[in-house]
């Protein structure tokens, strides 16, 4: 019976490591992602850049804003497949930024009221189909350069992107 | 439990529009009314029929019912506030007797599955019985099945009598949109461009996943725990095959004294193992398929239905024979280690 709890051991040691998760598949950005889809990705810092909270205050629709946030808001601020993603002001500090916050997704900011959320973030939209292929992931600060859409309210503002630029 | 929250591919086209921060639990999102009305007119492509989009504004909550005003016991229920669009929305869903909840008149409709979740015998969800919640008696007007889905064990009734029974008149917990030209991307950039109504695009399949992967730790316990019963049943087996064969240490003496090589008797003893494990492996499977084959099991998000199905069946029977032809091959060997006149003089 000696070989019983060996098998036993061994049994459930592979039947643990069977069922562990495979580690998560980043996109590799660098594969087959051509000049075109990644146009948008700016080399140099656009000027005279503005806060999330300031050019939601004062832009209106059609007009060229350059405005500087982070990368947040929401458990999915960019989500597969979709050209959009969101961004919040950087005054606001996200939950990663909070002494003690175990929070697995800090860039959800739900340490934030959502009226405080709201007032302080805004839409970006790509030409392209996913931001992640240009190399963008969450908590990424960054500075938009394109044109706002149209406005039904002032708590929505979508900024169709022609640029980004990633501050490293 | 795994395939009842994977759900069915028609859920492929499905998108549920909730509450940014309550991506965890449909029943913690609230998002405006009116977002049913802005979604289906601002997303281009969503499918449509005779003018009818298919957007479903839903109610999600778990709440307690009784069986009676006179009863004691809280029963926790999976409660879905719906509109006649959610069973087009929802085309897994079919009603296999009476008909859908009328609003107004405290009607319920109940899933195959909902007695088991609630704990009662399915009997006492039969259509005309009554449920106790709210205080007032609800009449089950129809039952339906949604089978391989968590629908299959939940309470449907009437969007707004749901409304009035939750006192949320002026919120929902989601709206499930299908889609046909759209694509998930379209319903996203309507979600993140409209900050103001809070609202998050999920498609229902990838909520399910997200899940049916916090019972993860659980289906590793599950796991383990199976592969320990089945440890158990393989030694258990070794055991068996252990005191079989020693009773014939004798016999196999003979049988070399006779001339028999040994390869030849452990040919005949590993034949005879491999039969009776198959012999067992048969009244087991038949077993498993009278006793378990159907069988509803609770859990939290509602009920599902244990399945004897064919891959089932087949890594239960292999099992067995390589309990017959690997439980053999130890005791073999130790019989005709003996030497023959040791093993003819054995008791």
């Amino acid at each position: 019976m000696k070989y019983s709890a060996l098998a036993i051991s061994l049994i459930s040691l592979f039947t643990l490591v069977g069922c562990g998760e495979q580690p998560s598949q980043t996109a590799d950005a660098g594969a087959s992602v051509s000049v075109q889809d990644v146009a948008w990705l700016l080399e140099t810092e656009p000027a005279g850049a503005v806060s999330v909270s300031e050019v939601k205050a004062s832009a209106t629709e059609g007009q060229t804003v350059v405005v500087r946030g982070r990368i947040g808001g929401r458990k999915e601020p960019i989500s597969d497949g979709s050209p959009v993603f969101t961004i919040v002001d950087l005054s606001l500090p996200h939950c990663g930024e909070i002494p003690g916050d175990k929070c697995k997704t800090p860039w959800d900011y739900c340490c934030e009221t959502p009226e405080d959320l709201t007032a302080n973030s805004v839409t970006i939209m790509l030409a392209s189909v996913d931001p992640r292929v240009g190399g963008l992931k969450e908590l990424d600060e960054i500075v938009v350069e394109g044109a706002v859409g149209p406005r039904p309210n002032e708590s929505v503002l979508t900024v169709i992107a022609t640029g980004v630029f990633v501050v490293k | 439990m795994q395939l009842t929250l994977n759900q069915r591919e028609s859920m492929n086209e499905n998108i549920m529009i909730i509450g940014t921060g309550s991506e965890e639990g449909v029943e913690r999102s609230q998002i405006d009314a009116a977002v049913e009305g802005i979604a289906s007119a601002s997303v281009p492509g969503l499918k449509e029929r005779a003018g009818v989009v298919y957007a479903s504004a839903e109610i999600h909550a778990a709440l307690p019912v009784r069986e009676s005003r006179s009863s004691t016991k809280d029963l926790n229920a999976v409660m879905r506030g719906v509109r006649p669009i959610a069973f087009l929305v929802h085309s897994d869903v079919e009603i296999l007797e009476g008909r859908a909840p009328r609003s107004g008149m405290d009607e319920i409709m109940v899933g195959q599955l909902a007695a088991t979740r609630l704990g009662v015998p399915a009997e006492r969800l039969a259509v005309g019985s009554k449920l106790h919640f709210d205080n007032r008696d609800w009449t089950i007007s129809g039952r339906f099945a949604a089978p391989g889905t968590v629908m299959n064990a939940e309470i449907w009734m009437p969007l707004t009598d749901l409304q009035v029974a939750t006192k949320r008149e002026s919120t929902l917990s989601c709206v499930i949109v299908t889609l046909e030209d759209a694509t998930f991307a379209d319903v996203d950039v309507f979600a993140k461009s409209r900050l103001d109504l809070e609202i998050t695009a999920i498609p229902e399949r990838s909520y399910y996943a997200s899940i049916a992967s916090f019972y993860g730790p659980i289906r590793v316990m599950i796991i383990v725990t199976a592969v320990l019963i089945a440890s158990g049943g393989v030694m258990g087996g070794l055991n068996t095959m252990y005191a079989a064969f020693a009773a014939r240490v004798r016999e196999v003496g003979m049988l070399q004294a006779l001339g028999y090589t040994r390869s030849a008797i452990v040919i005949n003893l590993t034949e005879e193992s491999v039969f009776s494990a198959a012999s067992g492996a048969l009244i087991g499977t038949v077993f498993g398929i009278l006793l378990l084959d159907g069988l509803a099991v609770r859990f939290s998000m509602g009920a599902f239905a244990l399945t004897i199905d064919a891959p089932v069946v087949f890594t239960g029977f292999v099992g067995g024979l390589a309990v017959g032809l690997v439980g053999a091959l130890p005791p073999a060997v130790r019989c005709l280690r003996l030497p023959i006149p040791e093993a003819l003089k054995s008791v």
